[in-house]
């Protein structure tokens, strides 16, 4: 935290009030449904934890948030069938945020792997550096240049795909990155 | 190009229609937050629900390394194999900041650097103490390969520049042997089962193919991609 003075109350009310927003953002954009769980269980974490919270905050949040997230879908089927449910509809699942279906980018997005699509995610709505990325996805830096190196041109591939004329048979874009990228 | 796409997803932010936070909740919620542990971390409530899984987890990793090294050892001395693959981690591991050291380590004993060039001090993201951070599986030795994937490349294109024949040789030749041992990561694995994919896999064979050429460029951009880090 920027400031390390004051009580812990103090210290916490400083960092819940600069980031709440954020985390709430972070949960909204991928489970609306339970948002407010996530961002509740998160800051409790942070409270709980106050001592051991990076000088950079954001990322350490973020990646407590995907914690949570990940516990909460843990065992349970909703995910699953709201996704099945929005495939027969208009409307896209939680994986690529709000996204209208029918957008090429939404379209893109589902295509993608979940990593790809988290990483992606997290640098675009997040805004997280690859320092930030790496904490907030517990690996190394070196490990997010790659990935979201190659998380980008993927989805790039995928919008190029889309706008192209459909082909029979046509392979999926996802996986290797090819030099029409 | 590639900020493009992230414009792209910038600009289609579902945030921007997040309804908004009355003061009034967000406030009773800090206040929860607050009255329900009052005095602070407790340890005990802390620690619950890293008991069962996460301390399992990383005993489990704590063990795999200890077996993995103890291996390795006896291989090294028996057999003195070129380069064994790196491990497919269990799907649960976890490994503490002094394990992923431990290792990186190990794996700077396997591979060799260049003439002249040092193994750096490894950098892991850690929280403010550094205690209770976890890593995933093969931290240490995708950090090894890494920093030595970037130091035989700079040399290789040091002695392309130099036309340096045996030099290129020797660079050649590690570069295949650290693609050779790269973990990789498969659709469906952890991500604390750590590797790359085929996708990362398939630009390290393309830039050792176009260096073989004498087309340099995509060997520049995987080193570009990490130099800063």
């Amino acid at each position: 935290m920027d400031d390390a003075g004051g009580t812990r109350e103090e210290r916490f009310t400083r960092l819940y009030d600069a980031h709440y927003s954020d985390v709430r953002a972070y949960a909204w954009r991928r489970e609306p449904d339970t948002a407010d769980d996530i961002v509740a269980e998160t800051f409790t974490v942070a409270w709980q934890r106050l001592d051991r919270i990076p000088a950079e905050p954001l990322p350490w949040l973020i990646g407590v948030a995907r914690n949570v997230r990940r516990n909460l879908q843990r065992g349970e089927r909703r995910r699953r069938d709201r996704e099945e449910l929005c495939a027969r509809s208009d409307v896209i699942p939680s994986p690529a945020g709000g996204i209208e279906a029918r957008s090429s980018l939404g379209a893109a997005l589902r295509g993608l792997a979940d990593r790809d699509r988290e990483i992606l995610q997290l640098a675009a709505w997040e805004g997280l550096d690859r320092a930030g990325l790496a904490a907030a996805l517990g690996c190394s830096r070196a490990t997010v240049a790659v990935r979201l190196s190659r998380a980008r041109r993927r989805l790039l591939a995928a919008l190029n795909a889309a706008d192209a004329p459909p082909r029979p048979g046509a392979a999926s874009s996802r996986g290797r990155v090819t030099d029409e990228c | 190009m590639n900020a493009d796409v992230l414009d792209l997803l910038r600009a289609a932010d579902p945030a921007e229609d997040m309804p908004a936070t009355a003061a009034a909740d967000r406030e009773r919620l800090r206040q929860t937050i607050l009255a329900n542990s009052a005095d602070g971390p407790k340890r005990g409530w802390l620690r619950r629900p890293r008991r069962p899984v996460v301390l399992a987890a990383m005993a489990i990793g704590a063990l795999l390394l200890l077996c993995g090294t103890v291996v390795y050892a006896g291989r090294a001395v028996v057999t003195q194999p070129p380069l064994d693959p790196a491990p497919t981690p269990d799907p649960g591991t976890l490994m503490t900041a002094r394990q992923v050291h431990a290792e990186y380590r190990l794996w700077t004993h396997k591979i060799e650097l260049p003439p002249g060039v040092k193994w750096r001090r490894e950098q892991l993201p850690t929280s403010s103490d550094g205690n209770g951070d976890t890593y995933g599986g093969n931290t240490g030795v995708m950090d090894a390969i890494t920093w030595a994937w970037c130091a035989w490349g700079r040399e290789w294109i040091a002695a392309a520049k130099a036309h340096d024949e045996a030099r290129i040789a020797a660079a050649a030749n590690a570069l295949d042997r650290l693609r050779s041992v790269m973990p990789e990561w498969h659709e469906g694995m952890t991500e604390n089962q750590g590797g790359w994919d085929s996708g990362e896999l398939w630009v390290f064979d393309v830039a050792i193919a176009d260096a073989k050429r004498g087309d340099l460029e995509t060997l520049r951009q995987t080193i570009a991609d990490w130099i800063d880090q």
